[in-house]
């Protein structure tokens, strides 16, 4: 048994432990508000004029490589407007239909922004396979987080002359940990 | 608090329905107020703030119209949203909580860190906790990796799952930059 659960925790560690290093790193940088500087570029091009924003878009990633959710549509005048984002690159996109022209800001994230909006990408809702892809990785990093305490207590537990101090440790834990979620949930 | 950290990851995943999509009613009470005809909606927002004491463990409040575009006070906290409309009219400020769910909680629980400031000093203490347990986190994960390489990596399989993991984080990152 232990060393099923010892093999277990192993390759669970060892298979997720850098991607739950992108969370870790990345709470350290909200937590403490590292600043994050966008790198912001343009970029005009001409698609087929009469197009919709569904359309454009679709134009866009088929032709020109563009990737991710399209959102935040919207019609002003003699021009439509949308963004296609995904988490290390925003573009926000301005289409003429009549003419066809069209304008893009590309905003792109530094690899610590790049962690941040990973650690906040979640779900299988997205049009791009590669952002629902990351959200059955949280799924999957979620599930193995719980398993490596729960097969790391195991261990140590087995371990007989280290009981002691493990025990304080874990006991001093549980006791500061459950009284201040208890606190902050009834109050 | 690896506990927490994996239940928000869960409750995010599967989308538990937040404190407006919940069905739970908020519960409500009247407070009489009228406001000074003299005052600006920003120092209505702040006299209506000091009338309604701050709820427990909340943070700073946010002044703006709510959708009915009436003057709004509101105090978010771990366990949802206080909320004070002013219906000017009537003289009364509304009062309403919308208590969300544990599994909310904890998403909420796991995102309250020093950046918070809050005056609270369960808050507070719970940020520190936070702080301890991300710096935790971070030294689990290094010192997992370092044991498992030095004294298991003539396992197999354990190779393979560093190999795998490291190559769905640069698959991850390529694509989602």
């Amino acid at each position: 048994m232990y060393r099923l659960i010892g093999n277990t925790h192993l390759i669970l560690g060892l298979s997720a432990s850098l991607i739950i290093l992108v969370y870790a790193v990345s709470a350290v940088q909200m937590a403490h508000g590292f600043a994050v500087k966008q790198h912001v570029s343009g970029e005009d091009l001409t698609l087929a004029p009469g197009l919709g924003a569904r359309s454009a878009a679709q134009q866009l990633m088929d032709e020109r490589g563009y990737r991710g959710d399209l959102g935040n549509v919207e019609s002003a005048g003699q021009e439509i407007r949308f963004s296609i984002t995904r988490p290390g690159t925003a573009y926000a996109v301005t289409y003429h239909p009549a003419g066809g022209r069209i304008h893009i800001e590309r905003r792109e994230l530094p690899s610590m922004g790049l962690l941040n909006r990973l650690h906040h990408l979640n779900g299988f809702e997205h049009s791009n396979a590669a952002m629902n892809a990351w959200g059955w990785i949280l799924a999957w990093i979620s599930i193995t987080l719980i398993l490596l305490g729960a097969t790391g207590v195991y261990m140590w537990f087995r371990i007989h002359n280290e009981r002691r101090i493990g025990s304080i440790l874990l006991a001093a834990n549980l006791c500061v940990s459950i009284a201040l979620l208890i606190l902050l949930r009834t109050q | 608090m690896l506990i927490v950290f994996g239940l928000a990851g869960l409750v995010v995943t599967f989308k538990a329905p937040d404190i407006m999509h919940s069905g739970i009613r908020p519960e409500s009470r009247t407070i009489d107020f009228t406001a000074p005809e003299s005052l600006s909606d920003k120092q209505v927002g702040e006299r209506i703030a000091s009338v309604v004491a701050r709820p427990p463990h909340a943070g700073e409040h946010y002044v703006h119209p709510d959708d009915s575009n009436r003057l709004a006070v509101d105090w978010y906290t771990v366990n949802g949203l206080v909320r004070a409309a002013y219906f000017e009219q009537e003289h009364r400020v509304e009062i309403q909580t919308w208590r969300n769910s544990i599994w909310r909680f904890f998403d909420n629980v796991h995102a309250t860190t020093m950046a918070d400031r809050s005056p609270d000093p369960v808050v507070r203490a719970w940020t520190w906790y936070i702080e301890l347990s991300i710096w935790s986190l971070i030294g689990m994960c290094l010192s997992g990796i370092w044991l498992g390489v030095a004294s298991r990596w003539q396992f197999t399989w354990a190779r393979i799952a560093f190999a795998a993991g490291g190559a769905v984080l640069a698959i991850s990152f390529l694509l989602e930059r």
